[in-house]
């Protein structure tokens, strides 16, 4: 199993890429969807399972993968699509930084990552060079597409992002099922989500009902 | 002495199929019978036979260009192994020749182009060379991986020691660079959604429009040297797709013929479902495709470090 890690941390990045330069708001909470299955099958790949295994370590990162799944990949989304319908919005028309250039960027920053993880001291050989180099070029993509972006929508998606860089760093640092951080980055991103998603249609509520254009009619 | 021969057959009579096999999967997508599959050979046997008409404000370089065009890309078709693990041409580092031989046909039908002194052309000309420079690192990049990959600077050397995971399926890095070559296969043969072959509009023309002025035998040989082209890119993918059947040449033959007739029904799927990018967008496609190579490279670099 552990020789499909590098094609699954791959898509991670291809993944990455898409959602940098891609100005839908739809793709990009598609390909965040993508990025939740991939981490949920990325910790089998990682931790690399044998027959040797212990059952009750098998059945709690098969849990731990459910999991990750059901959160990354099926609640969120579907949070964010339900956001998106009612904000009525489908575009990030213009990031701060324009897309191609966002690019052109981000191959800097997964170059800084890569670079970081290779030049790492001798004493963690333990840990999977590739999976903390991808690990922290998705945290850097997400607090990039954060800080790039306009629409609340954006710059949740870019933290969600950077929750699933920090989700495989710790999986490439431990190689081991520890629940707590699992679980940890897990509830923040949910807390994360659902806070932003009711703060971002509140936002668009609340200009409407306060009714800015009534009241200067009537004063 | 038989491999080379069946090389240059494969050369001289494949391509031509690919545009026709092209040509009927977009019919079948639009619903209609569409042409025969060989329907390209005979419209290069009727161009031969015609004349060629030649504006006066034309010099040698257009005339020249066609011939020059075509023959940087038969030479680069010397470089590539085809049907057995060697090429008639091989030596060491004609993967960069390769790129650069593209290159320099490219620019022959550039200038000929100036030369007509049409603006559309010269407009076009300028798209195209915007465009290819783009498309150049991509292609670099992408070729970069897989030499770094196998440590070799020569095509055969390259996919003798390529590396294969389990169940020959390719390294993810390896994937990378089949992608992203699949990208510039796109760019460079000036296929949707870069460019549309079929689209008869100059303003929206890229790599078309430069070709307007050529006619009778010319406008042949620019027709072979696209699906040349295309064929080049093709057979490219194919040996990084597929584990080299070394042993029998009639066996690699099949396995090359097979994966070229499939890159050309992708691009047939591709030229029906997806619409063209606006021309603002396909230097993001390029950048996107190079940066996606250099992610590629970078995990060939991580593995070698580890």
């Amino acid at each position: 199993m552990t020789g499909y890690a590098g094609t699954l941390l791959v898509v991670l990045l291809a993944l990455d890429l898409y959602m940098i330069s891609t100005s839908r708001l739809g793709a990009c909470i598609r390909a965040t969807a993508l990025q939740g299955v991939v981490l949920a099958v990325l910790p089998l790949a990682l931790t690399g399972i044998s027959s040797s295994t212990p059952t009750s370590e098998v059945l709690r990162l098969v849990a731990v993968a459910i999991a990750t799944l059901c959160v990354k990949s099926g609640f969120i989304p579907w949070l964010m699509f339900r956001t998106l319908r009612g904000r009525g919005e489908s575009r990030e028309f213009e990031p701060f930084v324009s897309l191609h250039l966002s690019q052109i960027v981000n191959g800097a920053l997964f170059g800084g990552a890569f670079w970081i993880a290779i030049s790492l001291p001798p004493a963690w050989a333990h840990i999977h060079t590739m999976g903390l180099g991808v690990g922290l070029a998705t945290l850097f993509v997400g607090l990039y597409m954060t800080i790039n972006r306009r629409k609340e929508i954006s710059q949740v998606l870019g933290f969600l992002v950077l929750e699933s860089g920090v989700m495989v760093i710790g999986w490439a640092l431990l190689r081991q099922p520890s629940f707590i951080i699992e679980v940890g980055a897990l509830l923040d991103v949910l807390v994360a989500a659902m806070v932003l998603g009711i703060l971002a249609t509140g936002l668009q509520a609340s200009p409407d009902e306060a009714g800015v254009g009534e009241e200067g009619a009537q004063a | 002495m038989i491999e080379y021969g069946v090389h240059v057959l494969l050369v001289v009579l494949f391509p031509l199929l690919m545009l026709g096999v092209i040509g009927r999967v977009k019919a079948l997508f639009a619903g209609r019978q569409g042409p025969r599959l060989l329907q390209p050979y005979f419209d290069v046997w009727k161009l031969l036979h015609k004349g060629a008409v030649y504006s006066t404000t034309t010099s040698w370089t257009f005339r020249a260009a066609p011939i020059v065009s075509l023959a940087t890309l038969l030479t680069a078709a010397l470089l590539l192994p085809l049907a057995s693990g060697s090429a008639p041409l091989a030596f060491s580092g004609d993967i960069i020749v390769f790129a650069y031989l593209l290159g320099l046909g490219r620019f022959v039908t550039m200038i000929a182009a100036l030369d007509t002194g049409s603006s559309f052309e010269g407009m076009g000309a300028s798209r195209e060379a915007a465009f290819a420079a783009l498309a150049e690192p991509a292609l670099l990049l992408a070729l970069a991986i897989v030499c770094v990959s196998a440590s070799a600077i020569s095509f055969h050397e390259v996919y003798a020691a390529l590396p294969w995971g389990s169940w020959g399926v390719p390294h993810p890095e390896i994937l990378v660079a089949v992608v992203v070559i699949f990208g510039v296969l796109l760019a460079e043969t000036s296929r949707v959604p870069v460019d549309d072959p079929a689209t008869h509009l100059e303003l929206t023309m890229i790599h078309e429009v430069m070709v307007l002025d050529h006619s009778g035998p010319d406008l042949a040989l620019i027709h072979c040297g696209s699906a040349l082209k295309l064929f080049l890119f093709a057979a490219l993918l194919v040996h990084l797709l597929v584990p080299f059947p070394t042993d029998s040449l009639w066996l690699g033959a099949l396995v090359l013929c097979t994966g070229a007739l499939s890159i050309a029904v992708l691009v047939g799927v591709v030229e029906s479902s997806m619409a063209r990018l606006r021309l603002v967008q396909v230097p993001q496609f390029l950048v996107g495709a190079s940066v996606l190579a250099a992610i590629g490279l970078l995990v060939v670099i991580v593995r070698g470090a580890q």
